[in-house]
Order: structure tokens, then C-alpha cells, then sequence
């Protein structure tokens, strides 16, 4: 075999070690946030329309900004009532999209106080750049 | 007498001097140019479009266009960008090397060849005039809801561009299987026309599964079907899987040209045979198949379960290694080359080196977890950029500067050529790697108006774009008046033929054939 051969194949089998961790790692996180949905603290609904977020919280009172409690785990429902949205909470890292005609999950816990933004990540027509609300961890 | 006279002037009349003979040429190099000049219009229309929305994005506040108008820019922008640029230049090579390499006197079908071209500025005036708001993309049921009568000419624009490439693509198989001269097969064919005809493959596979989608939209737009309504029954999600089984395969449909390409012109600009043509040709046949497996990785955040997700994943990062090994196989070629520091050699390296970086960029959002924070936000923006521009089309930049001189006889100015490849290397790292880090900060995608503590980067980025245009205009500019005043190219211009690689290697062996029986 030539250096270049060598070259290849290290790369080749590398790349794919490294792929497979990846692929594992991945597998496992997600499983965990799939998991987590099964003993929420708190289930909120998330109603999404263009354009703006509505949260329902358990006793029924309605709100444009959504208020957790540190280190609870809060479960979001959500429900579009008109085209797909994405709720997306950059600070966490984490984005489901609110699709018509199905109930996706989406659950997290917060740990730090403070306030964070939800942006929606979907394009969902000409308001989707000011989809936006509060998220606030108390 | 007379008709002698006629005779002679109509062979000195350039052929596209004469509108008639425009509109009625099927002969492929002339065909290939027409491709030419109806890209690069639209390159400059997308690129005007893209300068608009940077210039919008400058501050955070929308001040300059509307919100629809700015919806409407970023989806013609990316709509013409893939259909009206990308895929027409290399339609365009394709069209004048294919026939050329593999030593055919024609394509195969030269009135349908034709007939692809002239469906394209068809479609272009549709998706121009329909002005659609809807991303590229066209996620229903926005689709469906929107009232414009624009997104109806939007879908009929990419039905007839499908169809034009359709026709293309079968075109080209029947060439390369047909009309391959005798000496030429598998085993020493030229590494472009294995790309195209990969390629060609690809499109016949994936486009009409487009068109089902797209007819399916249109019912649902104009006949109340409800294939894409939950209420009626149907599923918003169903319009994802449709797009992306072709629209994954597109990416591919339009690198593996550049691809192609580039393993033509490297070799003969470091006057060293390529390395490893059975790996970068059996890696081409991989990449066309496993990009049938991946598509599902544009929607890692619907909803799907981690079970139907991962194959997804894996086949994302099988995908990766093709790829990899054309790159190496490429810098093995480098190796112990005569590097010659002209335009065409400039852009080939820098298309292996954003290769490289959007190709890596891309392997990201194959990580679900990872993809959860990155999808739908700048960092896909800038990866594909990286890919689209920084490689696809740095790879046509390189090829037009190789053929330029064979496609006029003249030759273009190495200076300008430089400032371009300077202006576009340096813009399009001022403009994608800020929107990487915008990404990575969680800016989304698709943003009319955004928040004032992403202002600096989105400046950056603005000037990138600015420097990225200038250079495009330098490139132009260089090319048109080099095609009137350029000092006169030589037939071999990169010493190709000397070096035992000619160019056009089927034209070669026709000529070698008729000097040795005349």
C-alpha cells in the first residue's frame, strides 16, 4: 500500500469511529428527553397561531409568556391552530416544531433563573420574525 | 454564385449574432453557451436579491423593504439560486464537454436538447412574475392557505423546470450509452461525464416525486383536496417527506457536477493524472444512492421518533465518507503536482478548502441532539452557502475560467481573475462565518425583523455579501471584455494535450483517427 492509501483508509475508519460514537451519544440523549416527557412536574399547553404564542397552564388560566419554576420539569403540549411553527428556546438548545393536526412533546428543565426568549423557527408567514415570547424561570 | 456568397458570409457571422439562429440552433456547443448566458443572468438576479435582503438585514429594524417583500426575496432568491443558476451552468458544461469527451458528434437527442433550454426562461418569467412568499421550501399548509395567486405560478415554474431537466437527464443517458466513440468505457471515461451521468440518474429518480408533491399542492390549492390538511384527513408532514426525497438528492444533483469538474481541471492544472480515478468515480456512483437515504435529517424536530430518526442520522454521516474520500483523492493529486498559481488552479483549491468547511459543518446537524439547537437557524444558512457558493459555484467560477478559452479562443486577464478570487474568498468568510456564529447564538432563519444583539455579525455579514458582489461583477466584466478583446488563447491553453491529457479526450482520439487515415 502507498502513504496516500494509508491516508485513506485512516480517514475512512476514523471518520466512521467517530460517526458511530456520535450516532450512540446521540441515540442515548435523545432517549433521555423521551424518557423525561413520561414524569413531568407540569404539562402546559402551547397554542401557536400567526403570530403569537398562547400558554395554557393545568388550572386553566391563559398567558402570553410562559412561567416555570427552576428545576421542575416542565412538559409543553403543543398544538397548532393554523400553519407549522417551531418553539424554539435558544438558551437551552432545544426546538420542536407545533405542527396541525398533531400533539408534539416538548419537555425541559430549567435549573437557572431568569428570563429567556422563545422564538418561533418555522417560517409561518409575514409576522414570523416577531413570533416571539418570554420564557421566565422563577 | 449568390448562394456561395451567402454561404461564406453566414459562416462568418458568429452564430449568436443572428436571432433566428438563437432561437433554432440545436447544435450542443451552442446549446452549452445559450446555458451559459441564461445562468449567469441569473446569477446576477439572485445575487442582486441576496445583496437587497443583506442590505434589509444591516439593522435589526425592518426599514428598507416590506415584510412579504422580504419573504418573497428570500424564496425567489433561493428558488432561482438552485433551479436558474446551479443546475443550468452545469447543464451548460455538460452540454458542450459531454458530446466533446466522449467523441459523439452531438447529443443524442439534439431538437429535445433544444427543448430543456427553451423550457427555462419559461419557468424563470413564471416564478419572476409570481413573486411567492413562501420559502423555498413551501411548507404546507402555509401553501395552501396563502391566497396569492403567485405560489400556483411558483409550482408551475418548478414543474416545468423539473420537466426541462427531466428531458435533460434522459438526453444525456442515452448519449453517454450510446454514442460513446470506440476506446471509451467505463474504466477510462472521463470522470465528468461519470458525474453527469450520476447525475442524470439522480434527477429521473427524485424530481418526479417533486412534481407529485407540487400537484398534490396544487389540488389541495385550487380543487379542495385536503391531501396536505389534517382536518380532511391528510398530513402537513407528508409535504416534508415528498419535498426532501427530492430535495436532499438535489444537493447532490448539483455538487456532483462540481465535483466532476473539478477532477477534470485539477489534473491538468498540476499537470499530474488524477489520483485515483476508480475511488472518486465509484465514490460519485455512492454518494448518488446513499443521497436517497438521508432526507429525513431536515426534520429531525417534527416530532418523529428517535427510532424512525437515527437510520437517518447514520446514513447523514455514511454520506459524509464518499465525500471525504473524493477530497483526499483529490489533495493525493496535489501532491508532488506543479502547482501553478493561475485563476482556474485559485478557485479549485479554494473549492476543495470551503469543501471541506461546509462539508464539516454539514456533519453537525446529523447529530439529532445537535440538530435540535442548529436546525431552522443561521447555521444552516451558512453551511449551505459554504457548499452552494463557497464550493458549487467556486467550482463553476474555476471550469469557466479553464474553458474560457476554449469556448472563444481568446484569453481572459489574470489580473482581474485574481481581485475576483481574492473578493469572493475573502466575502464569503466575512459572510458565512458570521452567519455560522449567528446560528450557533440561536438566530433563526427566515428573520424579517431580529434582535439588536445580533446587529454586528449581521453587518459583517452585509459587507461580506458587498465584497462577494463586486468580485461577481469584476468576473463578469473581465469575461465579456475578454470575449471581444483578449489577446488570442492557443488551442492547448494549460498544456494539457502536451502533458498526455488532452481536454476533450473523445475529440482527441477522432482527430488521432483522422490524421492517421488521412
Amino acid at each position: 500500500m502507498t502513504r496516500v492509501r494509508y491516508v485513506e483508509w485512516g480517514t475512512i475508519i476514523g471518520a466512521a469511529i467517530l460517526f458511530a460514537y456520535i450516532g450512540i451519544a446521540s441515540w442515548f440523549t435523545v432517549s433521555q428527553f423521551e424518557a423525561q416527557a413520561q414524569e413531568a412536574d407540569i404539562t402546559i399547553e402551547v397554542r401557536a397561531r400567526q403570530f403569537a404564542w398562547e400558554f395554557i397552564y393545568p388550572d386553566g388560566t391563559r398567558s402570553a409568556e410562559l412561567r416555570v419554576k427552576a428545576g421542575q420539569t416542565v412538559k409543553l403540549e403543543l398544538i397548532s391552530e393554523d400553519v407549522i411553527h417551531s418553539l424554539y428556546i435558544r438558551d437551552f438548545g432545544l426546538k420542536k416544531d407545533v405542527v396541525p393536526g398533531q400533539v408534539n412533546v416538548l419537555t425541559f428543565t430549567p435549573m437557572k433563573p431568569g428570563e429567556y426568549v422563545i422564538q418561533c423557527a418555522e417560517f409561518c408567514g409575514s409576522g414570523h420574525s416577531n413570533m416571539l415570547a418570554k420564557l421566565i424561570v422563577e | 454564385m449568390t448562394t456561395a456568397q451567402t454561404h461564406v458570409e453566414r459562416r462568418h457571422t458568429p452564430w449568436y449574432k443572428s436571432l433566428r439562429r438563437i432561437l433554432t440552433t440545436t447544435h450542443h456547443t451552442e446549446i452549452g453557451m445559450l446555458y451559459f448566458a441564461f445562468s449567469y443572468i441569473f446569477l446576477i438576479v439572485g445575487g442582486l436579491f441576496a445583496l437587497w435582503m443583506r442590505w434589509e438585514l444591516a439593522t435589526p429594524e425592518g426599514n428598507v423593504v416590506d415584510a412579504n417583500f422580504y419573504n418573497s426575496l428570500f424564496t425567489v432568491h433561493g428558488t432561482l439560486m438552485i433551479f436558474f443558476w446551479a443546475t443550468p451552468v452545469f447543464f451548460g458544461f455538460a452540454n458542450y464537454m459531454v458530446p466533446k469527451m466522449i467523441g459523439a458528434p452531438d447529443l443524442y437527442y439534439p431538437k429535445l436538447n433544444a427543448l430543456s433550454f427553451w423550457l427555462l426562461p419559461v419557468a424563470a418569467a413564471l416564478l419572476l412574475i409570481g413573486w411567492p412568499n413562501i420559502s423555498w421550501t413551501g411548507y404546507a399548509p402555509l401553501t395552501v392557505i396563502q391566497p396569492d395567486i403567485g405560489v400556483d405560478m411558483w409550482i408551475l415554474s418548478l414543474h416545468i423546470v423539473g420537466t426541462s431537466s427531466i428531458i435533460g437527464s434522459l438526453n444525456f443517458i442515452v448519449t453517454i450509452w450510446r454514442l460513446r466513440r470506440p476506446g471509451i468505457n467505463f474504466s477510462n471515461m472521463p470522470l465528468f461525464v461519470w458525474s453527469i451521468a450520476v447525475t442524470a440518474f439522480i434527477i429521473i429518480l427524485a424530481v418526479p416525486v417533486l412534481a407529485f408533491g407540487l400537484t398534490l399542492l396544487l389540488l389541495d390549492r385550487n380543487f379542495g383536496t385536503q391531501f396536505y390538511i389534517p382536518e380532511g384527513g391528510g398530513d402537513p408532514i407528508l409535504w416534508q417527506h415528498l419535498f426532501w426525497f427530492f430535495g436532499h438528492p438535489e444537493v447532490y444533483i448539483l455538487v456532483l457536477p462540481a465535483m466532476g469538474i473539478i477532477s477534470e481541471i485539477l489534473p491538468r492544472l498540476v499537470k499530474r493524472p488524477i489520483y485515483g480515478y476508480k475511488a472518486i468515480a465509484y465514490s460519485t456512483v455512492l454518494i448518488g444512492v446513499l443521497g436517497f437515504g438521508v432526507w429525513a435529517h431536515h426534520m429531525f424536530t417534527t416530532g418523529m421518533s428517535i427510532k424512525a430518526l437515527a437510520p437517518f442520522m447514520l446514513m447523514t454521516m455514511a454520506v459524509a465518507i464518499p465525500s471525504g474520500i473524493k477530497v483526499i483523492n483529490w489533495e493525493a493529486t496535489l501532491y508532488g503536482g506543479k502547482i501553478r498559481f493561475n485563476t482556474p488552479t485559485l478557485f479549485t483549491l479554494s473549492f476543495i478548502g470551503t469543501f471541506i468547511v461546509g462539508g464539516i459543518t454539514g456533519v453537525f446537524h446529523a447529530g439529532i441532539p445537535v440538530d435540535f439547537h442548529l436546525q431552522d437557524t443561521y447555521f444552516v444558512v451558512g453551511h449551505f452557502h459554504l457548499i452552494l457558493f463557497g464550493a458549487i459555484s467556486q467550482a463553476a467560477f474555476a471550469a469557466t475560467y479553464y474553458y474560457f478559452p476554449h469556448f472563444t479562443k481568446r484569453m481572459y486577464s489574470e489580473t482581474l481573475g485574481k481581485v475576483h478570487f481574492i473578493s469572493a474568498n475573502v466575502g464569503q468568510y466575512l459572510l458565512y462565518i458570521p452567519m455560522l456564529a449567528l446560528g450557533l447564538l440561536g438566530m433563526p432563519r427566515r428573520y424579517y425583523e431580529y434582535l439588536p444583539e445580533f446587529q454586528g455579525l449581521h453587518a459583517l455579514a452585509t459587507f461580506g455579501a458587498i465584497l462577494i458582489g463586486v468580485g461577481t461583477i469584476i468576473f463578469l466584466l473581465n469575461l465579456l471584455i475578454s470575449w471581444k478583446k483578449g489577446p488570442a488563447a492557443s488551442p492547448d491553453p494549460w498544456d494539457a494535450a502536451k502533458n498526455g491529457m488532452p481536454d476533450f479526450m473523445g475529440e482527441a482520439m477522432n482527430e488521432a483517427e483522422a490524421q492517421r487515415h488521412g
